[in-house]
């Protein structure tokens, strides 16, 4: 199988690990790997904040780029659901369709295109520490996943998996939201950080770079010891 | 307390600085979701409910003229009136003409979220006629003069200790904090205004078309005794409350009940068809029902938004949504909040007046999730902050900012070499490991610095050194 | 009055010119049926009645006979301390002679009657200031619902007020009144429009009144009833 790898621009520029860490486990799950360097954003930050317009133009470009991928996956929910979920809504140009439709169904979040496509729980990881998995907002709610990141956790040697309280409680980023309304942003990653702080787990864990930096930015701040981490790399860093 | 919806952002992060406000809302609302867990899950056929009662407002709302007209039809063959008013003057004019005719001094009302938007109260007290709000949680909050901070628990934002000081200054009774004895105190005192007042209005739950059936849905009875004591009955209802028929009823009660309080079925839900009719013990001898327009032809008007009217008021997306939690009810400055709150405000009062309220969700998508007549609410504040944008009601930063940010992103070779350079500055400036300061964020949370490699230059490398695909 | 009808009317047409994302499918179809039609057990449907209205607070209870329930509403009113007691016109009442045998039984209470075939306003305020006063109503039930613990009363047959102002209110029932759900007695009901047999009001109550307004705590009584109680009488039990 080829697998054509979106990588989020937050990933891109802040979090390159996540990407590589992705590949890792890719071609360790046996299918070839490539990254199609025209690739920049996937026009969430524009479409979000209302600018349909700009959004537009990229989800068109996403389309000319990944048009003749054969799966596209990306390690992010949120990115994922702005194509298979948001294109379809601003993309009504009727001579897309076809094209439209194959891209957006081509397109998986990377757990679950390793459990759901792949069927892959067992990557041969061990990782003896104590995690406790956030539910990232758009992966959990827009695309519905729910089990594969558990099941990737629960099969990685020596792993304890504590879940918390509201595990599928919003972190407070929401993009502009974050900066938009810092107050509540901030109260609502508090809130957040005290639910991870129960379970006294050494790491969260989640599929979105943009939550973990959230809850990192504020649990770094606060000093607490708790620390982010992306499933990729939990998974990639130790194969 | 005259809010509005511009205060929106100072508001919200006054409240969300006040812990003791924070504290209340948090667990009211936690309280609430509990419940209604506990109920939804012994209805294992919740989730294809939600597609019917979706499905059944969808036909309502896309027909809403012909089944307006049968539903006039059907109170009119019922001995009732039908009044249509195409704004919130018009309403409440209607009611104050009533009044004069009955020359009734006093008006008893039940909860209404319609009567709360044309701002009733305000025009009956101008036109020299008592308002009082029998609701225990609305009788509190105007006696207190204040506006509802929840449109199933009005007054979720007052303390015991609030209500019995309020309670001892305006009637002299002495304080008690004990919540069955202000309640106590409230009923006996609301009894003679029942006993005595000509005019009773009401809201609506839901009309059927088909038999001209209003239905009202309560825990206290007080909207029984509005529509049952007083010589005239007046039901005000958005037009969007019609469905085709009263055998759908029983799908909506299930889903209503659970979704507001967790509660199998209120304690009271009356069925109203009409005035008392002959041979009756009891019951009104006039029957009005307002059909109010008020802003909602234009919401029909955009197929995006449209949805909206699906809305059956039941407030579970208030007490799921993390900011409605954090912020509470008054800071949305309108009687409707949280996230339909969102959504209408600016739809009702104009986009320009509630600015701030499309952008203020982090699109977690749990109201949607949670309304028990599938509205996308997430979606339809996308959809709001789109019309936002496009008629440049943005600041000009954030349009000169998006504009940049689509031309470097069309671009790869722009984005390739703007990411480059910005390495090579911040290397030269000695700044490279030190994370970056964002307005907004930085103050409380700290900021990644960027990677020294972004992950296209990692591909980029590897590949070279044959370590690629 | 029209108001502004065809203003308002008009603009709904305009609006819709413009179909929203379910325009032309197919019409819902109507609630499907809930409950088989046919219906269960009496003995069953009962026992889960009694299980829902109990969970909400409502005092249910299977009485063999009328004597049993006029026994029990002599206990009743003598542990509450009940001073005036009101008896509703329904047919069950009637039937029963309920209000006569109350006044036999009880001769230390006030037994008031409604009365009246067609009240005259004055008369009905009358009637709702006395019920304010009572204690105690007692009325018939024109229907059960097991699903929910749900008295069904239609204004037909029984005044609004007589269940709603006193403190305590009893809905005298018979086993064949006990439905599934909602959707069961709308069939009974038959709700066709041009069927007429639907009631002015028709009023369902599940518990006593309560509020939860002062800081979500349970209050019963806000502005009805602070008891509510169903007996079904002649049951298997």
């Amino acid at each position: 199988m080829n697998v054509s790898l979106f990588i989020p621009c937050l990933v891109d520029q802040f979090f390159p690990s996540v990407g590589i860490n992705l590949v890792k486990i890719l071609r360790k799950a046996g299918v070839s790997v490539d990254y199609p360097r025209e690739q920049t954003c996937c026009g969430q930050p524009a479409f979000n904040s209302g600018y349909h317009e700009e959004a537009t133009q990229l989800a068109r470009r996403f389309l000319e780029v990944f048009g003749e991928a054969e799966t596209i996956v990306c390690p992010s929910g949120s990115c994922t659901s702005m194509v298979k979920v948001f294109y379809p809504e601003i993309l009504q140009d009727p001579g897309l369709g076809r094209q439209l439709q194959e891209v957006t169904a081509r397109t998986r979040e990377f757990s679950d295109f390793l459990v759901n496509v792949m069927g892959i729980k067992d990557l041969g990881v061990a990782f003896p520490h104590r995690v406790t998995y956030h539910d990232a907002c758009h992966l959990l709610r827009e695309l519905g996943v729910h089990r594969a990141p558990r099941e990737l956790i629960r099969h990685v040697r020596g792993i304890e998996l504590v879940e918390m309280e509201n595990s599928d409680a919003c972190c407070g980023f929401g993009g502009a939201f974050s900066v938009k309304f810092p107050e509540i942003s901030t109260a609502m990653a508090q809130d957040k950080s005290a639910a991870i702080l129960q379970t006294e787990a050494e790491y969260v864990v989640a599929n979105d770079s943009s939550c973990l930096m959230q809850i990192g930015g504020y649990l770094s701040r606060q000093g607490l010891p708790v620390k982010p981490l992306h499933l990729a790399d939990l998974l990639g860093e130790n194969l | 307390m005259n809010r509005t919806p511009g205060q929106f952002k100072i508001l919200a992060s006054e409240n969300v600085a006040d812990p003791r406000l924070r504290r209340t809302f948090q667990s009211a609302t936690g309280h609430a979701l509990g419940q209604r867990a506990q109920s939804v899950q012994r209805v294992p056929e919740w989730e294809d409910l939600r597609d019917r009662a979706h499905r059944i407002k969808e036909e309502a709302v896309e027909h809403l003229d012909s089944y307006l007209e049968k539903l006039e039809a059907s109170v009119i063959r019922r001995g009732g009136r039908v009044f249509w008013a195409r704004d919130a003057k018009e309403a409440s004019r209607y009611v104050v003409e009533l009044c004069r005719r009955l020359q009734a001094s006093t008006v008893v009302k039940s909860k209404s979220m319609a009567a709360e938007e044309i701002g009733l109260a305000e025009a009956l007290e101008a036109a020299g006629v008592e308002p009082v709000e029998t609701d225990l949680g609305e009788f509190i909050i105007q006696v207190a003069g204040e506006t509802p901070s929840h449109i199933i628990a009005p007054a979720l934002h007052m303390t015991r200790q609030q209500i019995g000081n309020l309670f001892h200054e305006k009637f002299g009774i002495p304080y008690t904090d004990v919540p069955a004895e202000l309640c106590a105190f409230a009923r006996q005192r609301l009894r003679r205004q029942f006993l005595s007042a000509r005019l009773g209005v009401s809201g609506v739950n839901f009309a059927a078309a088909d038999t001209g059936t209003i239905v009202i849905v309560e825990n206290e009875g007080n909207a029984r005794l509005c529509t049952s004591l007083p010589r005239v009955h007046v039901a005000i209802m958005g037009l969007e409350k019609v469905i085709p028929r009263f055998s759908d009823l029983p799908l909506f009660l299930r889903l209503l009940a659970r979704s507001s309080t967790g509660q199998r079925q209120t304690s009271y839900v009356s069925m109203i068809s009409g005035p008392r009719r002959e041979g009756e013990w009891d019951g009104p001898e006039e029957f009005h029902l307002v059909l109010l327009d008020n802003g909602r032809s234009d919401i029909l008007a955009d197929p995006r938004v449209r949805r909206s009217l699906y809305c059956i008021r039941c407030g579970a997306c208030l007490n799921t949504c993390p900011i409605y939690q954090r912020v509470g009810g008054h800071a949305y400055g309108s009687v409707y909040s949280g996230p339909i709150g969102s959504v209408l405000t600016p739809l009702f009062q104009g986009l320009e007046v509630a600015k701030d309220l499309p952008y203020a969700s982090s699109l977690c998508g749990s109201c949607s999730n949670i309304c028990p007549v599938k509205i996308d609410l997430h979606h339809q504040l996308l959809w709001l902050r789109e019309k936002l944008a496009s008629r440049r009601a943005t600041p000009w930063q954030e349009r000169l900012a998006m504009s940049l940010f689509a031309a470097g992103m069309k671009d790869p070779a722009l984005y390739r070499m703007g990411s480059a350079l910005l390495r090579l500055w911040l290397k030269a400036s000695g700044k490279s490991k030190r994370p970056f300061a964002v307005p907004g964020w930085s103050p409380t949370r700290d900021f990644p610095a960027l990677a020294e490699t972004s992950f296209r230059q990692w591909w980029a490398d590897h590949r070279q050194q044959g370590e690629g695909p | 009055m029209n108001g502004s009808r065809e203003v308002v009317l008009s603009r709904i047409r305009r609006a819709l010119l413009r179909p929203g994302p379910g325009h032309g499918q197919e019409p819902a179809s109507p609630s499907s049926v809930q409950s088989p039609p046919g219906r269960m057990g009496s003995a069953q449907l009962f026992e889960q009645f009694q299980e829902q209205s109990a969970r909400v607070g409502g005092e249910p209870r299977l009485c063999s006979d009328i004597e049993d329930a006029l026994r029990g509403i002599r206990d009743l009113v003598g542990a509450a301390g009940y001073r005036r007691v009101a008896v509703s016109n329904h047919e069950i009442c009637r039937g029963h002679n309920l209000a006569e045998a109350l006044s036999d039984l009880l001769p230390e209470v006030s037994v008031w009657r409604e009365e009246g075939e067609a009240p005259t306003p004055g008369s009905r305020r009358r009637n709702s200031r006395q019920l304010a006063q009572a204690d105690l109503s007692i009325t018939g039930a024109d229907f059960l619902i097991a699903e929910s613990g749900t008295v069904l009363i239609a204004s037909a047959g029984c005044s609004r007020q007589i269940s709603l102002l006193p403190t305590a209110h009893l809905a005298l029932a018979t086993p064949d009144q006990v439905y599934p759900d909602l959707a069961a007695v709308f069939r009974q009901l038959g709700t066709a429009p041009e069927e007429g047999r639907l009631p002015a009001a028709l009023t369902m109550i599940t518990g006593p009144s309560r509020t939860a307004d002062i800081e979500k705590v349970l209050i019963k009584g806000a502005h009805g009833p602070m008891r509510q109680l169903t007996w079904v009488i002649g049951g298997e039990g």
